[in-house]
């Protein structure tokens, strides 16, 4: 019951604060702003006990599907745009932040994770290790499942506020060029500002996704007898190594910036939405979360 | 004591009229002193600036003090009073504190939103209060309007909005570029408007600044004005593959740079943001040079949009910065009004408890009663003072609560509670204080 009025209650937080960022965006004003920014703090602390209230009520690290994940990604994304607001001050971080927690926040609350996930999760991994009864409650107990699982979703919340500031300085750029827009130039950060987070989002997002990857690998190994399992998750969680890579490579070598990085920011989030996705909901194998 | 407000300003007088009837700080001094000897005031301020000369002050005439200050300040500039009370306007209560707060957030200024009234606010107060004119109710209310003045400030955005041509430009650059003290701008053609640009971007603390001129020895000069560099304009190509931002006001028939041009400065540029300003007329840069997507081309129609656009939004805003003016204004004076009803309170309470134990003294002497006897009178005539206060302080914490400042008034004639010490020693305290 307190869980799904946590989730509940998030949703309407992240949505009414969605609102009201665009709203100050068309019309103006800092009020507007500053319930904004509260409500998508109230939001980020819901998601938070509703996690906590997982945890107590399962027994163990709750993220063993997509949508309790989904859920982890908002608190993750209030959380990086509270620190990135406490740095620049700059009101519009709402306008970007809030709708992706929304976004997230909604597709978690559809769907509360059960005791029959946790049985389930621990079922599929132990039918892989047959000689040994416990292998799914071992993975659970783990250090490096949950270190795991919190650095992949903190690279993704990450790249999603990569994707924000990109779309950001899209809306920016396009209102400065069109030389339209008086309102939106006036509350917009400056082209610079939003880049420069852009960028150090997805690097830190890198780092992070790597080290996931490779605590996985590790905890694979000693719990499966095996680096690389071939699972969907792992193709599509090098694919999106790869594609941010390349997207900092052309940054570095060939000077790509402004409106072109925004664009690839955008993009590759995108197709990290599709792929966590399709990966967790219709080829889950192993990564059912 | 209520405040009171009489002057003019641009709306209600002709600029001649304010010339004469501006005031020098030391001025301003000497005639508040006048007034305040005269008794029609007992604090106050000028705030004389090129758009307004206005007297605040303290009173405790509110009906008659208006066209007293008014006479005195016509006399002070050897004016007839018939030829400057046209021009005059005078608020009390309420009104005069909405003015101030007003005035204070600069909703009443010229060019609503700029930010040096607040200053001269600031200036004219220090002058009065270094000379002890002013105290502590007074202090107390003006300090209110500067926290009104930051409130409207932070809560809107009516101050952050450019309004002139020169500064949407800077405004933009700095949406573009964020820091300008990292970033280079050139000047090309060192004419009039060129001049007020480099002003612009030079209080903007740009990090450098060049002028191309086709007179070479024009540039040098300008250049020498703004602690700039001088070039020859032959070099123009080599410069905008390397500045940021470049402002164009030749005088020339036909475009200075051409798309084919920019397109192999921006390969050398490495497609780095170039915001170019383009203020001549006819203009100096083909249109189509906007169409490259690090390019930000602005000619002078599109700054003046921005600049419309900017004085609709602060209308927009004024209105709200008039409702936050309106609620501190009535927030200050129910505080105010407070302020006034508990001394009177408390004053009468005090006067009739020295009146009882005075006479309770005398008449335990009197009678040489023992110690339960004096127990009992002692009793009775809290008792009996008790009774009788209880109707007069509700009647004036009616008062109080119901703007009602006449009963205020004959309650403190009528018990003899003249604050007028109170006051002075209040003012002395507080000048002590800041000194």
């Amino acid at each position: 019951m307190f869980e799904s009025l946590a989730a509940w209650s998030a949703d309407i937080c992240f949505v009414a604060a969605s609102v009201l960022s665009i709203l100050s965006l068309q019309r103006g004003g800092r009020p507007p702003f500053v319930y904004g920014w509260s409500l998508l703090l109230a939001g980020g602390i819901l998601e938070l006990l509703y996690m906590v209230a997982a945890t107590v009520r399962l027994g163990a690290f709750p993220i063993i599907n997509p949508w309790i994940g989904a859920s982890f990604l908002s608190f993750l994304i209030t959380l990086f745009a509270v620190l990135v607001w406490l740095k620049h001050r700059e009101p519009a971080f709402l306008a970007g932040a809030a709708p992706v927690a929304a976004m997230f926040a909604i597709l978690s609350a559809s769907r509360p994770v059960t005791e029959a996930d946790l049985a389930g999760f621990a079922e599929q991994f132990s039918r892989l290790q047959p000689g040994v009864d416990d292998a799914g409650r071992q993975i659970l107990e783990s250090i490096w499942f949950p270190t795991h699982v919190t650095l992949a979703l903190a690279a993704y919340a990450l790249f999603a506020l990569a994707a924000t500031m990109g779309l950001l300085q899209l809306a920016l750029h396009r209102a400065l060029k069109r030389k339209r827009g008086v309102r939106r130039i006036q509350y917009l950060p400056p082209l610079p500002v939003v880049e420069s987070i852009g960028t150090t989002s997805v690097m830190i997002g890198m780092a992070c996704l790597f080290v996931a990857l490779v605590i996985g690998a590790y905890g694979a190994r000693m719990v499966l007898q095996s680096h690389w399992l071939g699972d969907p998750k792992e193709l599509a969680g090098l694919a999106i190594l790869l594609v941010y890579g390349l997207i900092e490579a052309t940054r570095v070598v060939r000077g790509w910036t402004g409106r072109r990085t925004a664009t690839a920011h955008v993009g590759a989030f995108v197709m990290l939405i599709v792929v966590f996705l399709g990966s967790s909901v219709l080829a889950p194998k192993l990564h059912g979360f | 004591m209520d405040l009171v407000v009489v002057g003019l300003n641009h709306r209600s007088s002709s600029v001649s009229l304010r010339e004469r009837m501006a005031m020098e700080p030391q001025v301003a001094v000497d005639f508040l002193r006048s007034l305040r000897d005269g008794g029609v005031v007992s604090d106050g301020m000028v705030v004389s600036t090129c758009n307004r000369v206005e007297v605040y002050a303290m009173s405790r005439e509110p009906a008659t003090a208006p066209a007293r200050i008014g006479e005195a300040l016509a006399a002070r500039h050897g004016l007839q009073s018939a030829d400057v009370f046209p021009s005059l306007y005078s608020l009390s209560g309420k009104e005069a504190v909405e003015h101030l707060f007003s005035v204070c957030a600069s909703l009443d200024s010229m060019v609503v939103g700029e930010p040096q009234i607040l200053g001269q606010v600031k200036e004219a107060f220090a002058t009065a209060q270094q000379a002890g004119l002013t105290g502590g109710a007074f202090n107390r209310l003006i300090q209110r309007g500067f926290s009104v003045a930051k409130r409207v400030r932070t809560e809107t955005q009516i101050s952050r909005l450019a309004v002139s041509v020169s500064s949407v430009a800077v405004d933009l650059a700095k949406k573009i570029f964020q820091k300008l003290d990292q970033h280079t701008a050139m000047l090309v053609g060192a004419g009039e408007m060129a001049e007020l640009a480099a002003r612009h971007f030079d209080s903007a603390g740009i990090k450098e600044l060049f002028i191309l001129n086709r007179t070479y020895e024009r540039a040098v000069a300008l250049a020498q004005e703004f602690d700039a560099v001088a070039a020859p304009f032959d070099k123009l190509h080599s410069y905008l593959a390397e500045i940021d931002i470049a402002v164009f006001s030749v005088g020339a028939p036909h475009y200075v740079i051409r798309a084919a041009e920019l397109e192999s400065i921006m390969v050398r540029r490495r497609q780095r943001p170039l915001f170019l300003i383009d203020i001549a007329v006819p203009r100096n840069i083909d249109p189509a040079c906007a169409e490259f997507d690090s390019v930000f081309l602005y000619d002078m129609d599109d700054l003046e949009h921005i600049a419309d656009g900017n004085k609709a939004l602060r209308t927009g805003e004024g209105d709200h910065a008039r409702r936050i003016v309106k609620e501190e204004s009535d927030a200050y004076l129910s505080w105010a009004q407070a302020q006034q009803a508990f001394p009177i309170i408390a004053r009468l309470t005090m006067r009739a408890e020295s009146i009882r134990k005075a006479e309770l003294e005398r008449t335990i002497a009197d009678l040489n009663a023992d110690p339960e006897t004096a127990e009992k009178l002692e009793r009775m005539t809290a008792s009996i003072v008790r009774k009788l206060l209880h109707n007069p302080i509700q009647a004036i914490k009616a008062a109080q609560s119901g703007d009602d400042y006449l009963v205020l008034e004959a309650v403190r004639q009528a018990f003899g509670l003249d604050d007028e010490r109170a006051d002075a020693e209040e003012r002395k305290a507080d000048q002590a204080k800041e000194a």
